[in-house]
């Protein structure tokens, strides 16, 4: 819309344009120069860039990280599940999401605000680990995939979120008027809401999608057939950082130092080239839902 | 009507919530109750907590064979937990247990769970009742092992091994091995990882080596003191003796600072009890506890380290701990010495040897980095969910024994290894250079899952082909066997009570014992701070751990 | 609870009805919200009694209603601890520090970022600086020390060549927090500045098209109506914020640790992590989880009840 603008405007505006870009390509290079190191990291000799001579381009370039992960026949096979659970996941958040957002966006809901505390209450004070645990046992969902869709299936951050932007970007006016004419609620979220809200869906979309896709920790807890492992748990198998330093410095469980420690270097080799493998899908996504961001039918159309 | 409908719905909804609160309430005391009702619906008594009824040879079960193969004559499952390491194949898959289930006829379904992810995954099974028959290699801490066998979770099995585990209780024959492995109780409820008396080069895994060309240059021989080994670091830093015009030498490179210290304990005298034991020793005159971290002869080491570092003798990274960057600096022939397990490390081998013992300031020379012979405690724990715990402990015990440990290490004769004319065990070629490409610990990790470490068992000369094993490891603790303390305790086991205490107060105690030796040696806390430091330890309740060590050492103190 | 701008005129609302009405005539909400209330009372609510285990001694044979209670002692075991005080203090000033940095710097980039012309150029500008959200802490450490090593590092290169000393970044603890806040910074502020960027889509164009004709200036519109639009969105955000202050992770502190910096480092998930995961002291860890819960809520009620007096947004 500004494009048309362009020719008509002062030269404050044009000022404002000029800094505003130079500012942004200085962000630009900030954020690039250490995912352009990732990059040249993953094909370059892991010697040379744990002693820190990959500076402007790789060294000794080879593809033997690739080629290794590639070779790991669970990351395909992690990729599979994860796609799964991130399209089926995010499927039932937004849903749930939505019907919590919406009726909680009406301030004309009686005990709204009881239940947006009964939702909040639970981002501090939570039973634990085991008890959740032994709840989604009871309900048989261990070693399933349900295991990991649905104790996620809602983030009350994201419901907060999705509320206020129903609050504040739809006019209650609108609702209002439709509500005069006879309009069902359910109608009215399906007909005037959703179609206004195609930049909260897309955030939503985003948010829940990234968070399925790095998930792991459910997994660990519930998932005992490896076939059903998602990527990032994969990933952390290849990846071993954490437990084995610890174990090593701990002393107490007769660990073997000298096959850690080769592990862990073969692990270095490999830690880049994971990662941009990992990542990859995502980072597609993205220029995906944002055409979304844009709001997609004008209000005033609708006020006819 | 909608308002009935409404109501409905809300009753039928607060009726769903009371039966699933009350049902969580329920389950999580059933799932307590089901394990131990599980030990009690067992015929065999052996699996009750205090294991004191019904061990009678009556109670013998059927299907079982006290000696001999097959364990049992018709096949059973048993469930076992155990830590993948990255390096595995699955474990159906390996050699090692398909060979070892044809000559039992137990078939082991095993639950996998990689080493990042085993700690969040072995708390939820305990807390939830679904106990597997046994955790092998687990990678639990001696305080689980205590506080688990103290909740009726791990079955007591000193009995049992009495009765059906011959290796393991000739081993057992040795006191110091015995205490090490038994709770305040009386009772054993778990399996060790153990290194034999005479492998010497594990004992001792942890040595100074010298780079051997260097030596040379510089025209001098290994040091046989603390001042000596002080002039040839210096040497090193100035020498060039790398001849590359750069002083890029690291005249010392331990992987993290407190090795540092652990190497020159005995050269002041302090550590002699072993390396389970890194903060309190024995004062000989008096017969009592010492606490080293503040002895007069501690600040002597750390200013000793002050000196050392302040003239850029020490590698600056073993602040900032990193494997990578330590092997990868050794690989690129950098350190003129460094503490490890050898220079296989770093495909160094040949560049470097093994330093003899240095003699400190006032005479002592002793080598306090010497380990006891119990590496583990919790490597292998039977649950009191198993149904066949005999023919469990047989399962296991077959891996202290000769024939167990060359199956575990080395595989199966003409398939994994070889027997040499001389009598040695080798890796045949398919291990040793794999044809795909793979690593060692890859290679052997696809036949059996001793890579990685942590597992029940035995670590002898014969069949241990890792670094410790080489004959440069081995060589070097030979030279370091004099020096070995006279006396090497085993880790102490803690009750329950004590556990609190020593994860508490204890826990601030170690983090301020190395925070603060790294700052005095790094120099950002002055020595003029030496009082204000020690007081601190009494503020910490130094009391308190003092007395909880007094009681876990005391069975120690009577032999 | 709405706030759409000095532009908008009040509209005059229905007249009200009873309070039975009101509920009946609002009836399909309460079925849409239904599901989602049921799935917290059992995925929220039921485990809920775990809790208790911060005053009990956790038994795994005797479950959690069964295990022996031991009134305050975890607490007052955390209380106790000779590092009480330094946890406490590292982990709300690095918390504070995030804050004050990290919070604003999303919203500018929004703000520019919308100003952009050139879908193509926009998109780019999104993809790359949300890209860094993806790295694993792992990579993202590694990186750190790679970058700011004393001899080899990139940072002490740059410094060598203005002949400045080489410094030890990675050890010095008066730099912890700034190099740990900095990093997040530069990793998480793309992905921050997506909720304001989709907030900002949702301001009506018709108020933009209404300043230009009234001579506003880039700069006007923004602070005017770009700024106010999204006003709710930032201030909802900055409670919930405000709700975990006592909540610093795990992973990113424990792989930046070292004993020369922990002074400025040691959080209390660290030292939970020390002093009672390892051993499997599950009480005690629920003991400080309540304790940091109970500080964030608090912090979090008053955050909201100043926010309610002051604007018209607020949580609840």
């Amino acid at each position: 819309m500004a494009d048309k603008k362009w020719a008509r405007q002062s030269r404050g505006d044009k000022i404002f344009d000029s800094v505003n870009l130079l500012l942004i390509i200085l962000v630009l290079i900030i954020i690039l120069y250490p995912l352009y190191f990732v990059i040249i990291a993953s094909f370059s000799n892991a010697q040379d860039v744990v002693n820190g001579r990959v500076f402007i381009g790789p060294i000794g370039v080879n593809f033997e990280a690739y080629k290794k992960v590639f070779a790991h026949d669970d990351i395909m096979m992690g990729y599979r599940n994860t796609i799964l659970y991130t399209i089926l996941g995010t499927t039932i958040n937004l849903i749930m999401t939505i019907l919590a957002a919406y009726p909680l966006s009406r301030k004309d809901l009686k005990g709204r605000g009881i239940i947006m505390a009964f939702l909040a209450f639970t981002m501090f004070f939570g039973g634990g680990l085991i008890p959740t645990y032994l709840v989604v046992k009871r309900l048989q969902m261990t070693n399933t995939i349900w295991a990991l869709l649905i104790p996620s299936a809602i983030s009350t951050y994201n419901v907060v979120i999705m509320r206020t932007y129903f609050s504040t970007s739809i006019p209650y006016e609108l609702q209002e008027a439709a509500l005069i004419d006879g309009c069902s609620n359910t109608k009215i979220l399906l007909k005037i809401i959703l179609p206004l809200s195609t930049p909260i869906i897309a955030v939503m979309v985003l948010f829940y999608a990234v968070g399925h896709w790095n998930a792991y920790f459910n997994a660990i807890i519930y998932l005992t057939d490896r076939d059903k492992f998602p990527l990032q748990l994969i990933i952390r198998e290849i990846l071993i950082q954490n437990q084995t330093e610890k174990l090593m410095q701990s002393g107490t469980a007769g660990v073997d130092i000298e096959s850690i420690v080769r592990q862990q270097m073969v692990a270095e080799s490999l830690k880049y080239a994971v990662i941009v493998v990992a990542s990859l899908p995502m980072l597609i996504l993205y220029p995906i839902l944002q055409k979304y961001f844009v709001k997609g039918i004008m209000l005033g159309a609708l006020k006819g | 009507m909608k308002k009935l409908k409404r109501s409905l719905a809300l009753v039928t909804a607060f009726i769903l919530v009371f039966t699933l609160m009350s049902g969580c309430s329920d389950k999580s005391e059933v799932g307590g109750e089901e394990s131990s009702a599980n030990g009690q619906n067992n015929e065999n008594a052996g699996s009750d907590k205090n294991g004191e009824e019904g061990t009678a040879d009556s109670d013998l079960p059927d299907n079982f064979n006290a000696q001999g193969f097959p364990i049992v004559d018709e096949p059973i499952t048993l469930k076992f937990f155990a830590r993948k390491f990255v390096s595995h194949a699955d474990w159906k898959d390996m050699l090692v247990w398909k060979e070892y289930e044809k000559l039992t006829n137990i078939h082991i379904e095993w639950e996998l769970v990689s080493d990042e992810n085993i700690t969040e995954r072995r708390n939820v099974v305990m807390a939830s009742g679904d106990l597997p028959d046994a955790f092998h290699t687990a990678l639990f801490g001696s305080s689980h092992i205590v506080k688990y066998a103290d909740e009726g979770l791990f079955l007591r099995v000193d009995d049992l091994i009495e009765k059906y585990a011959p290796n393991l209780s000739t081993i057992l024959q040795d006191p110091m091995v015995k205490m090490g492995l038994t709770l305040e109780d009386g009772g054993i409820y778990s399996f060790p990882n153990l290194v034999e008396e005479d492998a010497l080069g594990l004992r001792a895994g942890g040595k100074l080596w010298y780079n051997t060309a260097w030596l040379k240059t510089l025209g001098k021989s290994q040091p046989i003191n603390t001042d000596e080994f002080y002039q040839l670091l210096k040497a090193i830093k100035e020498g060039d003796p790398n001849g590359n015009g750069k002083a890029d030498e690291i005249p010392f490179a331990p992987q993290d600072i407190a090795t540092v210290v652990n190497l020159l304990k005995g050269s002041w005298g302090l550590g002699n009890r072993g390396s389970s034991h890194p903060y309190v020793d024995v004062n000989e005159e008096s017969g009592e506890l010492r606490f080293i971290p503040t002895d007069p002869r501690y600040k002597e080491i750390l200013e000793y380290s002050n000196m050392l570092y302040k003239e850029g003798l020490i590698d600056e990274l073993a602040f900032t701990p990193d494997w990578s960057k330590h092997v990868a600096q050794g690989q690129e022939g950098l350190y003129g010495s460094f503490f490890g397990i050898g220079p296989i490390l770093f495909n160094q081998v040949g560049n470097y040897e093994s330093a003899s013992i240095m003699e400190g300031p006032h005479g002592d020379k002793m080598w306090y980095p010497t380990g006891s012979t119990i590496w583990g405690i919790g490597n292998f724990v039977i649950t009191t969910s198993n149904k066949y715990p005999e023919a469990t402990v047989r399962w296991i015990d077959y891996f202290y024994g000769e024939d167990g440990c060359k199956l575990f290490f080395m595989g199966k004769e003409g398939e994994t290894f070889e027997v040499t004319p001389e009598g040695e065990y080798e890796f045949l070629d398919v291990i040793k250079n794999n044809p795909d490409g793979l690593n060692l610990d890859q290679a052997v990790g696809q036949f059996t899952s001793q890579p990685g470490g942590g597992y029940p068992g035995l670590l002898t000369n014969k069949f241990f082909k890792g670094a410790e094993g080489r004959p440069e490891s081995i060589e070097g603790s030979k030279k370091l066997l004099p020096y070995f303390p006279k006396e090497i305790w085993p880790p102490n086991l803690y009750t329950v009570e004590q556990s609190e205490v020593m994860s508490s107060i204890g826990n601030d105690i170690n983090t301020y014992i190395t925070e603060s030796m790294a700052k005095f040696i790094r120099g950002d806390m002055p020595f003029s701070e030496w009082d204000n430091y020690v007081a601190q330890f009494d503020k910490m309740g130094l009391n308190q751990y003092l007395k909880v060590y007094k009681e876990a050492t005391e069975k120690l103190f009577k032999e | 609870m709405q706030n759409l701008g000095h532009h908008q005129k009040k509209v005059p609302t229905l007249k009200s009805r009873s309070r039975h009405n009101g509920i009946v005539k609002n009836w399909e909400l309460y079925l849409l919200i239904a599901p989602v209330v049921i799935w917290y009372v059992v995925f929220c609510y039921t485990p809920m009694y775990g809790i208790q285990i911060a005053f009990k001694n956790h038994m795994a044979s005797r479950g959690i209603w069964g295990s022996p209670w031991v009134g305050f002692h975890h607490f007052e075991r955390f209380f106790n601890s000779y590092y009480f005080k330094r946890l406490i203090s590292n982990t709300i000033g690095i918390s504070l520090y995030s804050l004050v940095v990290g919070f604003p710097i999303p919203i500018v980039l929004a703000l520019m970022v919308n100003e952009l012309r050139g879908d193509k150029f926009k998109k780019i500008v999104q993809t790359v600086t949300y890209a860094p959200h993806f790295l694993s802490t792992v990579v993202l450490v590694g990186m750190l020390f790679v970058f700011l090593d004393p001899k080899t590092g990139l940072v002490n290169a740059i410094r060598k060549a203005y002949g400045k000393g080489s410094v030890a970044f990675m050890l010095e603890p008066a730099m912890f927090k700034s190099i740990y806040v900095l990093s997040g910074v530069w990793q998480n502020t793309g992905w921050n500045s997506i909720i304001y960027i989709s907030s900002l889509s949702g301001i009506d164009p018709q108020l933009h098209e209404a300043a230009i004709v009234d001579g506003a200036g880039r700069l006007q519109r923004i602070w005017h109506i770009n700024l106010p639009g999204i006003m709710p969105t930032i201030i909802i955000l900055l409670i919930m914020n405000a709700g975990s202050i006592m909540s610093v992770g795990f992973e990113k502190v424990f792989l930046m640790q070292n004993d020369i910096n922990l002074e400025a480092s040691d959080v209390i998930s660290t030292y939970v992590y020390r002093s009672g995961l390892l051993n499997a002291e599950y009480s005690f860890s629920t003991a400080v989880g309540l304790f940091n819960s109970i500080i964030n809520f608090i912090l979090l009620f008053v955050v909201n009840k100043i926010s309610k007096a002051v604007s018209e947004t607020s949580l609840w």
